[in-house]
C-alpha cells in the first residue's frame, strides 16, 4: 500500500468516525436525515480540500528534496534543504537528516580539502577537525590525521636533513658559523646533525686560530718591516757617521803628527838651551875663580902697597934722620939736607901714591867682589833654568809617551772603526736580506689571513683586537 | 527589536556541530538545527537574515574584518566567536569558515561550521578580545589591527598558528 492510498483510508475512516460521531448526536432528533444530507457534502469537500492540500504540501516537500539530492548527488555538496515545513513531522525528520548528513559529509570533504591544501603548502598544522562530526566521518578524520603525523615526522626530518645540507654548504663556502637546532630531531638523525655540528664548532676553532694567527703574523711581520727599516736607516746613519769620524780621526792623526814634531822640534831646542845655560853656567864659574884670583892678586898687591907704604914710612923717617944729621953738621950738610927733604918728598909721593893704589885697589877689590856676586847669582840662575829645562824636558818626554799612546790609540780607533764600517756594512746587507724576509712574511701573512678569513664565531672579536677593518 | 545581552551562557556538547551558510553578503541561507536550537531562533527567523543577528557586542570587529578579508581571498577562517542568542544569551564557539564555489568556481556563498571550542583557549582570548574591543572604542579598528599584528609578531606566530594551538 503506498503513502496516498493510506492517506485517503485515514480519510475514509475519518469520515467515517464524523458521520458515526453525527448520527449518536443526531439519534434522536427528527430532522436527523436533514441534517445528514446538508452537513455530509460539506463534511467531505473539507476532508477533501484538507486531504488535497496537504497531499500538494507533502509532493512539494518531497520535490524541494529531491531537488536538493540531485544537486547533491551531482557533487554539489553545499545545497541544503530549507524552509521545511514543520507541520509535517516525519518528512521534516527527513529533511533535517538529510541536512545533517550533507552537513557531516560536506565538512568532512571541505576539512580533507583544507588539510591537502595545507599539505601542499608544507603546513602540517591544519589537520581534520573530529570534534562534532560522526561515526565513520570521525574515524576516517582520525585516520588521515594519523598519517598526517607520519608525513609531517618525514617533513620535519627532511626539513632537518635540508637544514644540515645548507649548514654544509656554508660550511664548504667557508661560514662555519651556523649550527643545527636538534631540538625535535629524530633519533635516527639526530647523530648525524651531532656530528656536523662537532665539525662546524672544529671549522671555527680552526679558523679562529688561523686567522688570529694569521694576524699576529701579519702584525708581527708589519711590526718587522718598520723595525728593519729603521734599522737600515740607523746602519746607513753609522756608515756615515763612521765616514765622518775617519776624516775626523785622519786630522786628529796630522794634527798629532804636527804636534809630536813639535815636540821633538821642543825637545831639540831644549837640548841646545841645555847645553847653552851649561856653558853659561860654567863661564860663570870660570869667572867666580878669575874673581877670586882677581882678589888673590889684589890682596897681594895691597901686601906689596903695604911693603911700600912701609918702605915709604921708614923712608920718610929715614929722611927725617938724615935732616937731623944734616942739621948738625952744619953748612956740610946742607946739600945732605936737601935731599933728605927730596927723599921724604919722594916718600911722601910713595905714601900718597900707596895710598892712591890702595884705594884703586879696593874698589877693584869691590867691583871684583861685586862681579863674583854676579857670577854667583848668574850660576844660581843658570841652575834654576836647567832645573826648569829639565822640567820641561821631562815633560816633552810624558808628551812624546802620551803621544806616541795617542797614536796607538788612534791607530787601534782605526781599527775598530774599519772592523766597525765592515759590521755596519753587514748590518745593512743584513738589513736588507731582512727586509726581504719581511716583507714575505707579510705577504705570507696577507694570505694566510686572507684564507682564514671565514665566517665564524668570535671573528668580531679577534677583528677589533686586531683593529681590523671590515 | 534590540536584545539586551545578557550572563547566561550555553556551552556547546561535544559532538555539538552548529553549521550555517550565508550568501556572499552575509545573509543566512542555511541553518541547521542545533544552531536553531541554541540560539533560541526557528529557520523562518534565520532565513534570508544577516548572520550578524547573532553577533555579540563584547566580538570586537578586527575578527569578524580578519574572517571576510581571508574568505573573501578563498581562505578559510578560524576563530573563537562569542554568539548572542536571541534571549540575550551567549555561547562560545570555535568557528571555521569556507567559501562555497559554484561549478565555475565562482564564490557564491560561506559555510560556517561551529564546534565545541576549548575552554582554556576561551579563557586565553577574552582579555585578548577585550583589550582589542576597548582599541576599537577609543582608537578605531585600525588601532585594534595594529595591536593584533604586533602582539602576533611579539609572539612570532601568525593568526592561523595561534588559534589552532589554542583550540589544540
Amino acid at each position: 500500500m503506498n503513502l496516498f492510498a493510506k492517506l485517503k483510508l485515514l480519510i475514509a475512516s475519518l469520515v467515517v468516525v464524523c458521520l458515526l460521531l453525527l448520527v449518536a448526536y443526531f439519534s434522536t432528533m427528527e430532522s436527523l436525515v436533514k441534517v445528514l444530507v446538508i452537513v455530509l457534502p460539506i463534511q467531505a469537500l473539507i476532508v477533501l480540500s484538507v486531504v488535497s492540500m496537504y497531499t500538494n504540501a507533502y509532493r512539494n516537500e518531497l520535490r524541494k528534496t529531491n531537488e536538493v539530492l540531485k544537486k547533491v548527488a551531482n557533487g554539489n555538496l553545499y545545497h541544503r534543504i530549507t524552509n521545511i515545513d514543520k507541520s509535517n513531522g516525519n518528512l521534516s525528520m527527513i529533511c533535517w537528516s538529510m541536512n545533517n548528513l550533507l552537513d557531516q559529509v560536506e565538512a568532512f570533504s571541505r576539512d580533507i580539502s583544507s588539510s591537502l591544501r595545507g599539505i601542499a603548502k608544507g603546513n602540517m598544522t591544519r589537520k581534520m577537525l573530529p570534534s562534532g562530526l560522526h561515526g565513520d566521518f570521525v574515524r576516517v578524520s582520525n585516520e588521515i590525521n594519523n598519517a598526517l603525523e607520519v608525513i609531517a615526522v618525514a617533513q620535519s626530518k627532511d626539513e632537518f636533513i635540508q637544514k644540515m645540507i645548507i649548514t654544509l654548504n656554508a660550511y664548504t663556502h667557508g661560514d662555519y658559523r651556523s649550527s643545527i637546532n636538534i631540538e625535535g630531531m629524530q633519533e635516527d638523525i639526530i647523530k648525524l646533525a651531532q656530528g656536523i655540528n662537532e665539525l662546524g664548532r672544529a671549522l671555527n676553532e680552526l679558523s679562529k686560530v688561523n686567522y688570529e694567527n694569521g694576524l699576529i703574523l701579519k702584525e708581527g711581520s708589519t711590526h718587522l718591516t718598520h723595525n728593519v727599516a729603521t734599522m737600515t736607516q740607523a746602519a746607513n746613519s753609522q756608515a756615515t757617521s763612521l765616514e765622518e769620524t775617519s776624516v775626523a780621526l785622519d786630522e786628529i792623526t796630522k794634527s798629532m803628527q804636527q804636534s809630536n814634531q813639535n815636540t821633538l822640534q821642543m825637545a831639540s831646542y831644549a837640548d841646545e838651551l841645555t847645553a847653552s845655560a851649561n856653558d853659561g853656567e860654567r863661564l860663570a864659574n870660570e869667572t867666580t875663580i878669575s874673581m877670586d884670583e882677581i882678589n888673590e892678586q889684589v890682596n897681594a898687591i895691597n901686601d906689596a902697597i903695604t911693603v911700600i907704604d912701609q918702605i915709604a914710612f921708614q923712608t920718610n923717617i929715614l929722611s927725617l934722620n938724615a935732616a937731623v944729621e944734616a942739621a948738625t953738621a952744619g953748612e956740610a950738610g946742607k946739600g945732605f939736607a936737601v935731599v933728605a927733604a927730596e927723599v921724604r918728598n919722594l916718600a911722601t909721593r910713595s905714601a900718597q901714591a900707596a895710598k892712591e893704589i890702595k884705594s884703586l885697589v879696593e874698589n877693584a877689590t869691590s867691583k871684583a867682589n861685586h862681579g863674583k856676586e854676579i857670577a854667583s847669582k848668574m850660576i844660581n840662575g843658570y841652575s834654576t833654568l836647567n832645573k826648569n829645562i829639565d822640567l820641561t824636558m821631562n815633560l816633552l818626554k810624558d808628551i812624546t809617551v802620551s803621544s806616541k799612546e795617542q797614536e796607538k790609540a788612534i791607530v787601534q780607533i782605526n781599527d775598530s772603526i774599519a772592523i766597525l764600517d765592515k759590521n755596519t756594512q753587514e748590518n745593512a746587507k743584513i738589513a736588507q736580506d731582512t727586509n726581504d724576509i719581511a716583507l714575505q712574511s707579510n705577504e705570507i701573512s696577507l694570505k694566510i689571513v686572507e684564507q682564514a678569513n671565514k665566517e665564524f664565531e668570535g671573528k668580531e672579536e679577534i677583528q677589533r683586537k686586531f683593529n681590523v677593518k671590515v | 527589536m534590540k536584545i539586551t545581552p545578557t550572563n547566561a551562557e550555553t556551552k556547546l556538547g561535544t559532538n555539538d556541530f552548529i553549521v550555517s551558510k550565508t550568501d556572499n553578503k552575509g545573509k543566512i541561507t542555511y541553518c541547521n538545527e542545533i544552531f536553531m536550537n541554541i540560539a533560541g531562533y526557528e529557520e523562518e527567523e534565520l532565513i534570508g537574515v544577516n548572520h550578524n543577528i547573532i553577533r555579540h557586542p563584547e566580538m570586537p570587529k578586527i575578527a569578524f574584518k580578519l574572517a571576510w578579508d581571508l574568505i573573501q581571498s578563498g581562505k578559510e577562517f578560524f576563530g573563537f566567536v562569542k554568539n548572542m542568542k536571541k534571549d540575550g544569551g551567549y555561547y562560545w564557539v570555535f568557528a571555521n569558515i569556507t567559501p562555497d564555489y559554484d561549478e565555475n568556481q565562482h564564490i557564491i556563498g560561506y559555510t560556517s561550521v561551529r564546534r565545541k571550542p576549548n575552554e582554556e583557549a576561551i579563557s586565553t582570548i577574552i582579555p585578548i578580545y577585550q583589550k582589542l574591543l576597548e582599541l576599537e572604542n577609543s582608537e578605531g579598528m585600525k588601532a585594534s589591527e595594529a595591536f593584533l599584528t604586533a602582539f602576533l609578531t611579539k609572539n612570532n606566530t601568525t593568526y592561523d598558528d595561534l588559534i589552532i594551538s589554542l583550540q589544540g
